[in-house]
């Protein structure tokens, strides 16, 4: 019980994607100026993250190691575009509000990152478990951004007015997103108390085989320069 | 020998994912045509509300709104006049006596915070059962009854001019279609 | 095609709507390789290649063939196929018959293969109805983009590595409070020569 609870909670707290591993940041920053955007862009990547993590875990002994990459590409792509054309048919508003980050879905490196560091490795329950838990963990961060901003820059919550007579429309505009996720990340920091918990931007990333790395969480390139 | 049975994998999956995304689109195609249509009808019948059908006329750009009974009750004019930071596309709805009915922005590109207040139905709402005389800013003109926004006049005056543009507009196409009308009473 | 509505492409892509600091896309690199001046360069001008070739490559791709085929629906799913293969082969190519370029520019390859900026520009390209020259343009412009802003914060991230910061904002938040200020700069932009 213990490890499943672990399995889960990981992608929420200790390795959450946003906030300490600071991956897939493009959707978290591009579609947080409303809490309702950010809850549906949380919901689409769940939705992706967990189906395509569920596939890559039954079919882990089918696919061959040398092409798993391109096969984890075309799991993700189908389910992005099947979560593209739902969004479209029956939420049109919030696909036009999300418009490119829909199908960007696909370049997500926290999606590609679990089917290769976790799926790909461990059996169905576990890696439902770890979907869910990255998902909501991804969820939970960009939607406190949203929720933040929505609230400092518009003065509404979900679209409710709560009586802020005058916003800083800038926190709903591009500079706000980057205020918004330094000061959280910073807050984050200092609850935990961390020591230097910064990682390398592409610590989970799922292409670290193809980026020839010599050293955990450091990218040839990175590497290179250093 | 082991690139072909690679290859032949992947293809296997490319053609699976294919399939399944051919039948998600016969699935949603159809909704997402009626739902983007039924959303442009919305906007229309927003604009002129006593009509009940529309039809395209100049390339889409003027749309002519019929009642229940197949008379026209009012036109629906895009226009895009410059604004601050870019053209502002709006669509001007004008009835039988040259008055406005409603204005709609549709995209905008305005200061935010300032300029894009335009595109609010405070300052939109000015512009209802207003003539070519009215749609002017109050400050630029005696019959003007238009109070442009605090710190945005350019974007306040581009909307106004807009709905000039239309109204004018739509003067003209109407003169230079009523002498062929005439001619054909003449005969 | 008048060549004033090609540069007001190429100048909005550039600055009105730059694609770190107005549309966050391309962020992992923007925060990932922007450490030294050398790096930075080498990323930009590697960026710049992929963008003008995938665009070169997923332009026809969708109104030659996807589109008169009515498979519009495999759009993500090809365009990131195409774009991952183009990568790798450009690698091959470069490793095997430009080595001097290889070194240069050859190691930052891997790190752009899923790059949302350039399957984000493929998009866009497609959604904005862009012809195909306009398109080229659009990704020059883009990438032009790309570095003007990466180089740029470079210079301001060598420079804060100088200075006194206090614990909990250093790293990260810092970064991030930066990229702000340049946002906020950048936002003078909109407006300019009336383009949007």
């Amino acid at each position: 019980m213990q490890k499943w609870r672990d399995i889960f909670l990981n992608g929420i707290v200790k390795e959450n994607p946003i906030l300490i591993l600071m991956i897939g940041l493009c959707p978290v920053l591009a579609c947080s100026s409303t809490a309702t955007d950010a809850f549906g862009m949380g919901v689409a990547a769940t939705f992706v993250l967990l189906c395509s993590n569920i596939l890559v875990s039954l079919l882990r002994k089918l696919i061959p190691t040398e092409i798993r990459i391109p096969i984890f590409i075309v799991i993700i792509a189908t389910f992005v575009t099947i979560t593209d054309y739902t969004m479209q048919a029956y939420f049109p508003q919030l696909s036009e509000n999300l418009g490119v980050f829909v199908p960007l879905i696909v370049v997500n490196c926290v999606i590609l990152g679990r089917a290769e560091a976790f799926a790909y490795r461990n059996t169905l329950l576990a890696s439902i478990l770890d979907g869910l838990g990255m998902g909501v963990g991804f969820t939970l961060a960009i939607v406190l951004l949203g929720i933040i901003r929505e609230i400092l820059g518009a003065g509404t919550v979900f679209n409710v007015k709560i009586g802020i007579s005058n916003p800083a429309t800038l926190l709903i505009l591009p500079p706000g997103a980057f205020i918004g996720i330094g000061v959280l990340i910073a807050v984050w920091n200092a609850l935990r108390k961390s020591k230097g918990s910064v990682s390398s931007p592409c610590a989970s990333c799922g292409l670290r085989q193809m980026c020839h790395s010599s050293k955990e969480g450091e990218c040839e390139a990175l590497g290179q320069i250093k | 020998m082991k690139i072909i049975k690679l290859g032949l994998i992947l293809l296997i999956v490319t053609v699976l994912s294919a399939t399944s995304l051919s039948l998600v689109y016969l699935q949603t195609a159809d909704r997402i045509l009626e739902v983007k249509k039924e959303k442009v009808y919305k906007l229309q019948k927003e604009i002129l509300p006593l009509a009940e059908s529309f039809e395209d006329i100049d390339e889409g750009t003027v749309k002519v709104g019929y009642d229940g009974d197949k008379n026209e009750v009012g036109r629906i004019i895009s226009v895009s006049p410059k604004g601050y930071a870019g053209n502002i596309e709006m669509l001007v709805g004008i009835d039988n006596e040259d008055r406005i009915t409603m204005i709609k922005i549709v995209k905008q590109s305005e200061t935010p915070g300032l300029g894009s207040q335009v595109s609010k139905s405070d300052f939109l709402g000015q512009f209802k059962n207003k003539n070519l005389a009215g749609v002017f800013l109050r400050r630029e003109s005696t019959d003007g009854e238009i109070d442009a926004i605090t710190g945005a006049t350019i974007s306040s005056r581009a909307v106004a001019k807009g709905a000039q543009q239309a109204i004018q507009k739509n003067i003209k196409a109407k003169k230079s279609a009523e002498p062929d009308s005439e001619a054909d009473e003449k005969d | 095609m008048d060549l004033i509505q090609l540069f007001s492409v190429f100048f909005a892509a550039l600055l009105i709507n730059n694609i770190i600091l107005m549309r966050f896309l391309g962020l992992c690199a923007f925060f990932g390789v922007s450490e030294k001046m050398g790096s930075s360069i080498g990323m930009s001008l590697a960026v710049a290649f992929v963008m003008t070739l995938a665009t070169a490559a997923t332009w026809p791709l969708y109104h030659y063939v996807l589109e008169p085929l009515n498979l519009t629906f495999l759009r993500t799913i090809s365009f990131i196929l195409v774009i991952a293969s183009l990568v790798q082969l450009v690698e091959l190519f470069m490793k095997k018959n430009i080595p001097g370029l290889y070194r240069a520019l050859g190691i930052y390859l891997p790190l752009i293969t899923t790059n949302c900026a350039i399957f984000g520009l493929s998009l866009l390209n497609i959604n904005y109805n862009y012809g195909f020259l306009e398109s080229i343009f659009h990704a020059l412009g883009v990438a032009s983009g790309f570095g003007l802003s990466i180089i740029l914060f470079t210079g301001l991230r060598m420079r804060l590595n100088l200075a006194p910061i206090p614990k909990f904002i250093a790293g990260y938040p810092l970064v991030f409070f930066t990229a702000a200020l340049m946002s906020l700069a950048f936002m003078g932009f909109s407006g300019m020569f009336g383009i949007h």
